[in-house]
């Protein structure tokens, strides 16, 4: 385990201020194992939430199930949250 | 809808319509998330996404159902005054969250709203990035070298942060000073430049170190090393609300700005030319949008861009350009129609970087001679 990918980072774009908050998490937890609690620290609600990186890339299910480090090795330390805003 | 907060009072400028959705019925509609990340990339710090509109066509009334509710609440919580409109095509209410978290209607007032004032950034560095060539044998793809770099770069900048120098001029910028005097309107005043002390540097060189790592964690050089120059040069506007600020007060702004939204786009984006031992990175080109400035990436070489995002970008503008469709039975205050001829100047100069610059041009002709003659 390396201590350089102990803190990912998220930006929150909604909003007229974009915000970026250091995300410190274990390195071999799963991603979607955090997304409650990302959720809430954002809160955005779990159905709602959506992942994408730095290239707008939007994280899959399959990716989700992931651990921090792949994805990190994958996409980088550093993520768009995304709310989906559903509307009917 | 995009605008910004001023006095708890939202200043709407413009909008960007959905053209993707996961999901669209009659009924309901769901966004597709990359749109919005594309959106919300190009904009500036200060002025962003602050509600969302849409139709519900087949209603004789106009209502918030409570999938609106729901989505007004989720947003909310991320923007507290965010706005909620919905129209059935031919009436149009306005909503927001109420003190109790009811969504309640809320009255609006047409203006020709001010754009607010910025503080230009820039940043013009030149790193040199050592890899070693056993690192770049065993990437399984040739992009993952980006992401290996916006990794180091991430953590360099998190580390060196609060020591960075602001100069104005050739003059310190202290933090604790009002930013008033440095608010500006155009990108071509004199900026404030971020720049990195010299005891982060190594002979006068900033060195990113992409090194194998050993068992301990501890980044292991080794002898077979490749140099890479990289040169990043970033302008950024950062709106400013409140002009009584002092520098402290926004330094998060500046940062989430220049290193998320800024300086790691480039960094995925960039062109990673072994060969030549460079690394080039994208520009910041600027599009006059309703006033305020928004951001493309580009490259100054038309073959770079047409391997990168080439195709995206004319996707991006061709999505901006289709809002103009449903201007052309509006009077336009006369300040829009300035910013919509310069909008479309800035497009046509932007064009002269990508192989679809003819294409462009007639989209442009073709909205030239629709919209803006109808409009003089």
């Amino acid at each position: 385990m390396t201590s350089e990918l102990n803190t990912i980072y998220f930006v929150n774009k909604f909003g007229s201020e974009k915000k970026q908050i250091p995300f410190p998490v274990a390195p071999n937890i799963k991603l979607m194992d955090v997304i409650p609690e990302i959720s809430k620290k954002f809160g955005i609600s779990s159905q709602n939430i959506c992942i994408a990186n730095m290239g707008g890339q939007v994280l899959t299910h399959t990716d989700l199930l992931c651990s921090v480090r792949e994805l990190v090795e994958k996409f980088g330390n550093t993520f768009d949250i995304i709310d989906r805003g559903i509307v009917g | 809808m995009i605008g910004y907060q001023r006095n708890n009072i939202l200043n709407i400028l413009a909008i960007i319509e959905c053209k993707k959705f996961e999901f669209q019925t009659v009924i309901s509609a769901i966004p597709h998330a990359q749109e919005f990340q594309e959106i919300s990339s190009v904009l500036p710090q200060g002025i962003g996404p602050i509600g969302i509109y849409h139709s519900h066509p087949f209603s004789s009334e106009v209502f918030h159902s409570h999938t609106d509710d729901s989505t007004l609440i989720s947003l909310s919580k991320q923007f507290p005054n965010c706005v909620s409109i919905v129209t059935n095509g031919k009436k149009v209410n306005y909503y927001q969250l109420d003190e109790n978290y009811q969504t309640t209607e809320i009255p609006i007032k047409f203006i020709e709203t001010e754009v607010p004032k910025f503080l230009l950034i820039t940043f013009k560095e030149t790193l040199s990035v050592r890899i070693s060539k056993k690192v770049i044998d065993n990437l399984e793809k040739p992009n993952m070298i980006n992401i290996r770099i916006l990794n180091a770069l991430r953590e360099y900048f998190e580390s060196i942060w609060n020591d960075l120098e602001l100069y104005c001029n050739n003059i310190e910028v202290l933090k604790d000073e009002n930013m008033k005097p440095y608010l500006r309107n155009e990108l071509s005043s004199d900026p404030i430049e971020i720049k990195i002390p010299s005891k982060f540097k190594s002979n006068g060189e900033i060195r990113i170190n992409l090194f194998k790592r050993a068992n301990s964690g501890d980044m292991v050089e080794d002898d077979d090393n490749l140099c890479l120059k990289m040169k990043i040069t970033s302008k950024l506007p950062i709106y400013i609300q409140d002009k009584n600020k002092k520098f402290h007060e926004i330094d998060h702004l500046i940062k989430t700005e220049l290193i998320s939204n800024n300086i790691l786009q480039k960094v995925y984006n960039c062109k990673v030319d072994l060969n030549n031992k460079e690394i080039i990175t994208p520009k910041d080109f600027y599009l006059n949008y309703f006033g305020f400035f928004i951001r493309i990436l580009s490259f100054n070489d038309k073959k770079i861009n047409r391997n990168r995002n080439s195709g995206k970008i004319f996707e991006f503008l061709s999505r901006l350009l289709s809002l103009f469709d449903h201007f052309k039975d509006i009077e336009l205050p006369k300040g829009a129609k300035h910013h919509v001829l310069v909008f479309f100047n800035n497009i046509e100069k932007l064009s002269c970087n990508f192989y679809w610059q003819d294409d462009m041009n007639k989209k442009l002709i073709n909205f030239r001679n629709l919209i803006i003659l109808n409009l003089i």
